[in-house]
């Protein structure tokens, strides 16, 4: 048995049911790129549902991921940072649904596995930010790992199509990054965090840094977030 | 200032910040900060970094638990700024090429730290003589602290000029400690001399203390961990500037305290009508 390791870096959403795990890339001067094991870097096209399948493109069966601590103590989650509940539209996380291209760079479908969080790469935004609903950390990187079984190569679909083998022991990583000419985002306030309210339809507040004393060069953090909701779209309470 | 019609560059030879704030000119100024020593509070240093390990004096962790190696890069950056010289491509990025580096760590992994902490970081600079004290950092509180107050007081009194960044955000206030009368508060600008959309200034909404000068802090090129170099955005950035041109106006004019915060502000030159702000002027060296 192998692993394989999606690592989901920069602007995401991530929303978590019972048949697995969809990650919506919203635009907001984003561009969503895939970097392979290599290195090698290759955009993606806007409105794109990319899916991790089995050999020959086969889709897993639905499995919800296993969350780690981490998970929920890094990746903020939208319901208890704006200390409410939200409704996700159930075409989003439907892959047989389209999505506004001009909102949504991609989907990305994950079943089975676990998912973690990391630290923010961004060593100084490794403090809480000041959420409505209270002090949550923020990061850009979640990490899905798939075991894989011996001998089997599992692969990369996009828009149904396999685009990417999945070697045991690599590390892909899809990026939703706005380092590629977006626009200015505010330091003290992450502005990101309301569009990422506005991808389930809530009108979001931006968090700002906690207090303390800050190194003033200027990193601004694409955070990702989390979800949880039922198969029918409704949000669920969490424990 | 006239209107900047072409805007500064990184050219093979120095980066535009050099070249805007005059410490690479025709002919070649004479001053490189010999004879003073600047003390760097921030995230530590890469103490193995090719251009910057001989030149640091004396270093203390003021982090529990942290060794002065920075593993964030920001203290290695501004160190660079304040007195590195050129990357191996012989481009000049760094001002005050000869003077005694003194590193303060003050921040943890995690790119914390306390008042308490900065001002053992400023108190131990001071019984090492330092004649400037660079402070790239800020709160986002613009209300004076009286700690940074009576700690720049105090440098101030020993002729130790503290430079503090203004400070990173929207509302454009000056934040502690740069808001203390005691040290100089520093903005940043591009390189069109414009006031950089995320830098405090001369005219903050809602009043409050304005900046004391501007300095390049967009796009700035320097020393970066492990042994390399990149470019920062910040008013931090601006603050390791003027803090090099300060070591260069003290080697030049023997100047000290508040007789050389006078004389950086006296020399620095308007910035130009296009810059958002009217009130602020722009470090120059000697």
């Amino acid at each position: 048995m192998g692993q394989i390791q999606i690592e989901l870096f920069e602007y995401a959403l991530l929303i978590n049911h019972d048949e697995g795990l969809t990650v919506i890339f919203p635009e907001y001067d984003h561009v969503l790129m895939i970097q392979e094991d290599s290195g090698k870097m290759t955009p993606v096209a806007r409105g794109a549902n990319l899916e991790i399948c089995g050999p020959g493109g086969a889709h897993l069966a639905p499995a919800k991921p296993n969350a780690t601590a981490d998970y929920r103590t890094f990746v903020v989650d939208l319901e208890a940072a704006e200390a409410t509940a939200m409704t996700v539209p159930a075409d989003l996380i439907d892959p047989a649904k389209p999505v506004d291209r001009n909102e949504i760079n991609g989907r990305l479908f994950l079943k089975g596995g676990t998912i973690t969080g990391k630290e923010c790469s961004i060593a100084t935004n490794r403090k809480p930010f000041k959420f409505k609903g209270g002090p949550f950390f923020v990061t850009d990187t979640a990490v899905f790992t798939l075991d894989v079984p011996h001998g089997e190569e599992f692969v990369l679909s996009v828009n149904g199509q396999p685009k990417l083998k999945l070697p045991a022991g690599s590390v892909t990583r899809i990026m939703n990054t706005d380092a590629l000419g977006g626009t200015p985002k505010s330091f003290e306030e992450l502005d990101e965090f309301i569009e990422l309210c506005q991808v389930v339809g809530h009108e979001g507040k931006a968090p700002k840094v906690g207090d303390g004393i800050y190194p003033m060069g200027l990193e601004v953090v694409c955070l990702n977030a989390q979800i949880t909701t039922s198969r029918k779209g409704r949000a669920t309470t969490k424990e | 200032m006239p209107v900047v019609t072409h805007p500064y560059a990184d050219r093979r030879a120095a980066t535009w910040g050099l070249q805007a704030t005059n410490v690479v000119r025709s002919p070649p100024s004479p001053w490189t900060g010999r004879g003073i020593r600047i003390a760097i509070l921030d995230t530590g240093v890469d103490l193995a970094h090719p251009q910057l390990a001989a030149r640091v004096a004396a270093a203390r962790s003021f982090a529990s638990g942290c060794p002065v190696q920075d593993v964030i890069g920001h203290g290695t950056h501004c160190a660079g700024i304040a007195a590195g010289l050129e990357d191996t491509r012989q481009r000049r990025y760094g001002i005050a090429c000869n003077a005694e580096v003194y590193v303060g760590r003050v921040f943890d992994d995690s790119g914390g730290t306390t008042i308490a902490d900065v001002i053992a970081g400023m108190d131990w600079a001071l019984s090492n003589g330092c004649n400037v004290i660079s402070m790239s950092f800020g709160t986002f509180d613009a209300s004076p602290a009286a700690e940074f107050e009576a700690a720049g007081r105090r440098a101030l009194d020993a002729g130790c000029l503290v430079v503090a960044a203004a400070g990173n955000n929207r509302s454009r206030v000056v934040v502690q400690p740069a808001n203390a009368e005691s040290i100089l508060a520093v903005g940043a600008v591009d390189n069109r001399l414009e006031v950089a959309r995320f830098s405090a200034g001369s005219i903050a909404r809602g009043g409050g203390a304005a900046v004391d000068l501007m300095a390049p802090g967009v796009d700035v090129y320097s020393t970066a961990p492990p042994g390399t170099y990149a470019s920062r955005d910040g008013t931090s950035m601006a603050a390791a500037h003027v803090a090099g041109i300060a070591a260069l106006w003290a080697e030049a004019e023997g100047l000290r305290g508040w007789a050389l915060w006078q004389r950086l502000v006296g020399s620095a030159r308007p910035l130009p009508s296009t810059s958002g702000d009217h009130l602020a002027s722009l470090v120059t060296a000697p």
